[in-house]
């Protein structure tokens, strides 16, 4: 019995192993790590055969898998223990620490860097300069926007084409576009704040109305600016829909849009494709994300994708090669017309293609409004905050005790740093 | 009479106690019928209104399943043979033969069913690479060739063996290996299929070292298949689920081959003569 | 025993240290040896960000054990514990009683009973959260229709935590009951049978034979389901990351956001000799009271 097994184990583990193709076969091919999922990783694969096709190096793309902190501590402790793709796409709130820490080179003196960074939306280049220098150049970028449900407004009698502007007109929408079963029980909820699990959404949700009320996650001497009247005006303001108006759920409900659950709610353009092919007949608008009055100019905290260069890689010139072929115009707009992530170049707006997809023109004209999450360690600093929010929104905490109580720790936090 | 009806009371409470622990499995594997938008639908509906495989046919398209299977069969099969061998002969020795080194050993036991498995990770990463095996089949499993959860079970399972099964198998001339292998483990039939299952399971399920090691898709494990779904924008709830049942399903076919021969093993233990 | 200990006693010696080698070198190379790195890591300042580290001394130290959320951590682990892990032994040993009887369909019940714990914590995550989501799932409908008042569940931090515990006693039972099957399994029919003519009950006989006689195993899946529990990382991960408003924040949990969220890795190898010197402390106390208890260990 254990022979035959055994037997088995030894047979199978070469046949296993002779059906590993051997890589690339020249050692000079370039290492490029996606951040993978398997609906995306065609479109970068192909992008790369046309770069192989044009200058004759060759590109081994590996799709990186696994959820962000598992992506970014495989890529650290790779290089931890020295070594390091040619080029990696990484998560824009990654790019600063990684600079200041030295783990990811600049990309300013390597040919052609002007002219390929000029083609590029500024605001989206912006987290990656660190100290004047640029460590990285998006691939993909997004911005989150009201995305609404044209049919519920229409049966609420209200008019589809004219979606809240400010954060009092989404109030009082949320409350109209509200359903509720004989018990009380909330049938479709008027807005979903979009507080989630996970404290980096919850903050990516929270950012663009802190920023309209004014707040900086750090104030201009560096210390912690969450407990200002902005941070406490705008928690008191989820805390108002979720709790006082009982309009929005405290944790995203899963398809909750599609499904007809939810009215509003703040999303991006990931979604588009899936919506199209899944609910043809969902009828949604998508509009800029309203704002505490008119007259704020909306800042919208940006996502997305940067391809940088790790200090310990071999042959940067020709990582940046690669850079620049897929950051290139006609890739750029290959990506965005496959629908794997929309492209972040200035000179796109004028793509005809963009006419026939008003919903994508919205969010890349939106891309002006982008602003970077950054701050020093900010990914703790999301934890902190998010631990605030919570306690006020979970826990009937009060939203100026609780982000007082946020100072403290980010200061904390600061002066360890 | 009174019998019967005492009889049917047992079978209803272990008929409701399998209730509870499939239910919600049963409710997976309903909605991994439905096409995504009568998942999403409200109110829900509890036996799928359009029946489709799509989600299944999908999922399997999405990501390379059968190799993946393949990959975690391997590693999870080769390392638990080793750890049902290596975790026997270092009980026996510390149960029967006791050495200088079982002090020590025991320590060591004691240490590796508490820490963490994740502190490992760095410094492990670091010696695979200097040993050149990232990226490859012994990468995967050389961290799981032995196990102190293994040890410490065999041992408490040998303990409850008769010892005279030692001495009378000394007094045949059998060597100390052959009464490992031919005398103990038969005997403790019940112990190391319990193990089997356990270590195959811990293996298999491992997300975080073969995520870490492992960059080529050919060489992937199931979990990191699942992991796709989780991470694909935006979610497809109805290919998750169906995911989830695909990697179930090989475990599950294992148990119940496993099952039929630790029923036997122990009604045919030598304990029991 | 006694015999042998005297006769061949250094050859005996020597093939023990032979059969303890695959494990002791493998354990030392994989094990031991990131232990260690992992203790030197605790003295250091080093940072996954930064490449560069130097020896800071205590001060890792001094900082976890002022860490107010090391301290909600170590709260909520032990709440965790105590539900989950008593809840597993108990109705683990009361599923293995059930499951040792000759009756039809065993097979069934078996795989049945065992079904939770093959399946992977994501898998029933995704179950849970499917089933609970507080608005709109299946158990809140059903509360509705029932005219129930509807649950938050994980949304809440008043349940989250109780909710995450009971889940895992629901998936870890069958694990144990396997364990203690196999050891009410080898306890002898013939001694039971004894006990059975001498007009002992059901109740009678499971604990004055067979617990004694399993008691080696009983200590042993006891320690399993302890150190299970306080190492339990998944579920919290997966279901709650920890919230709401950090009530399902364990220490193994809290380790993986500092080394791994935070890569703060000095403090995160800090954080986990500490659980390990806690667990170790914890098993030892749990030792002394099991030798006293198991006097009888010596039944064969």
């Amino acid at each position: 019995m254990k022979k035959s097994w055994l037997g088995y184990f030894v047979t199978a583990s070469f046949v296993l192993g002779s059906c590993v193709p051997a890589f690339a076969a020249d050692g000079a091919a370039l290492e490029y790590w996606i951040a993978g999922d398997p609906r995306r990783t065609p479109a970068y694969v192909e992008s790369c055969e046309r770069f192989t096709e044009k200058t004759g190096i060759n590109v081994n793309v590996v799709e990186e898998a696994g959820d962000n902190t598992q992506i970014q501590q495989k890529l650290l402790t790779m290089i931890a223990s020295g070594s390091a793709p040619n080029v990696i796409q990484v998560d824009t709130m990654y790019v600063a620490d990684m600079a200041k820490a030295g783990i990811i080179t600049p990309l300013d003196d390597l040919p052609g860097f002007e002219e390929a960074k000029s083609g590029l939306i500024e605001a989206e280049v912006l987290p990656s300069v660190v100290d004047g220098k640029t460590y990285g150049f998006p691939i993909r970028g997004n911005s989150i926007q009201l995305i609404y449900n044209k049919q519920m407004f229409r049966d609420a009698g209200l008019d589809p084409e004219a979606p809240p502007k400010t954060l009092d007109e989404l109030a009082d929408t949320a409350v109209k576009l509200t359903k509720r079963d004989d018990d009380g029980n909330v049938d479709v909820f008027g807005f979903e704040i979009g507080m989630s699990t996970d404290a980096h959404w919850t903050l990516h949700a929270f950012s663009p109305i802190f920023w309209g009320y004014g707040g900086e996650y750090q104030l201009e001497d560096g210390s912690s600016g969450f407990g200002t009247d902005a941070g406490v005006q705008a928690l008191s303001y989820w805390n108002k829909l979720v709790n006082e108006l009982e309009v929005s759920p405290s944790e995203r409900v899963q398809d909750g849009f599609v499904s007809g659950r939810i009215a509003m709610m703040l999303d991006g353009e990931w979604n588009f494709r899936t919506w199209r092919e899944e609910y043809p007949e969902l009828d949604y608008g998508v509009t800029t994300i309203p704002m505490p009055s008119e007259e704020v100019v909306p800042q919208i905290p940006l996502g997305g994708r940067v391809c940088v260069i790790p200090t310990m890689a071999e042959d940067k010139e020709n990582g940046f090669e690669l850079i620049k072929h897929v950051t290139s115009y006609d890739e750029q707009m290959a990506y965005t017309k496959d629908e794997v992530g929309l492209g972040v170049r200035s000179d796109m707006l004028d793509d005809s293609w963009f006419s026939e997809n008003e919903n994508y023109r919205i969010v890349l004209d939106d891309m002006k409004y982008s602003k970077a999450k950054a701050a020093t360690e900010i990914m703790q600093m999301d934890t902190i905050v998010y631990d605030a929010i919570q306690q006020v929104i979970n826990n009937g905490a009060d939203p100026a005790e609780a982000l007082a109580e946020a100072d403290v720790q980010y200061n904390d936090l600061l002066a360890s740093y | 009479m009174k019998k019967k009806t005492k009889n049917i009371l047992k079978y209803l409470a272990m008929v409701l106690i399998a209730l509870i622990c499939i239910g919600p499995f049963i409710w997976l594997l309903l909605n991994s019928f439905k096409p995504l938008r009568e998942i999403t639908a409200w109110p829900p509906t509890i036996l799928p209104q359009t029946f489709t495989f799509e989600n299944y046919v999908n999922a399997w398209n999405v990501v390379p399943f059968g190799r993946y299977l393949l990959n975690s069969l391997f590693t999870a099969g080769t390392s638990t043979l080793a750890v049902v061998l290596v975790s026997c002969l270092a009980a026996y020795s510390l149960v029967v033969l006791k050495s200088k080194l079982s002090s020590i050993v025991e320590v060591c036991i004691l240490v590796g069913l508490i820490m963490p498995t994740q502190i490992t990770f760095i410094p492990l990463f670091k010696m695979c690479r200097s040993f050149g095996i990232i990226d490859s089949y012994t990468g995967l499993i050389l961290p799981y060739l032995s196990s102190a959860f293994g040890v410490y079970m065999m041992s408490s399972f040998f303990k409850m063996l008769p010892l005279e099964l030692v001495d009378s198998a000394r007094i045949d001339g059998l060597g100390e290996f052959g009464i490992v292998t031919r005398i103990i483990m038969p005997n403790a039939k019940s112990g190391i299929v319990t193990l089997t299952i356990f270590n195959f399971q811990q293996v298999w399920k491992d997300l975080f070292w073969p995520l870490l090691l492992i960059n080529k898709p050919e060489l992937r494990t199931v979990p990191i298949g699942i992991t796709s779904f989780l991470q694909m924008q935006p979610r497809h709830q109805g290919q998750i689920l169906a995911a989830a049942i695909i990697s179930v399903i090989p475990l599950l076919i294992g148990y119940m081959f496993f099952q039929k021969q630790f029923v036997q093993g122990t009604s045919f233990s030598g304990m029991k003569m | 025993m006694k015999t042998h200990k005297l006769s061949n006693s250094r050859r005996k010696a020597f093939i023990g240290v032979i059969f303890l080698l695959p494990f002791f070198i493998h354990f030392a190379i994989f094990q031991i040896y990131p232990f260690f790195s992992t203790l030197a890591t605790s003295f250091t300042n080093a940072n996954l960000m930064s490449l560069t580290q130097k020896f800071v001394g205590f001060k890792n130290y001094v900082s976890v054990l002022q860490d107010k959320l090391f301290i909600i951590s170590l709260k909520n682990t032990f709440i965790y514990l105590l539900i989950d892990g008593v809840g597993v032994v108990v109705f683990g040993m009361l599923m293995a009683l059930a499951l040792n009887k000759k009756i039809r369909g065993l097979s069934f019940f078996r795989t049945t009973y065992y079904i939770p714990v093959l399946v992977d914590w994501t898998i029933v995550s995704i179950v849970f959260l499917f089933i609970l989501e507080p608005n709109f799932g299946i158990a809140n409908y059903f509360l509705r229709e029932l005219g129930l008042p509807t649950q938050k569940f994980l949304t809440t931090p008043k349940q989250a935590l109780i909710i995450i515990a009971i889940a895992s006693v629901w998936k870890g039972v069958g694990y144990y009951a396997v364990l203690f099957l196999a050891a009410l399994q080898d306890v002898p029919e013939t001694l039971k049978e004894a006990a059975s003519l001498d007009g002992a009950g059901p109740v009678r006989i499971f604990f004055s034979i067979s617990l004694p006689h399993m008691m080696p195993v009983v200590v042993f899946v006891v320690l399993m389901a302890f150190i299970g529990s306080l190492k339990g990382f998944d579920q919290f991960y997966i279901m709650t990351s920890g919230g709401p408003a950090r009530s399902t924040t364990t220490i193994m949990y809290y380790f993986y956001e500092v080394a791994f969220t935070n890569m703060n890795t000095s403090k995160g190898a800090t954080i986990a000799i500490l659980f390990t010197i806690i667990v170790l402390a914890f098993t030892g106390t749990q030792r002394l009271l099991s030798n006293k208890l198991s006097g009888v260990e010596g039944v064969n």
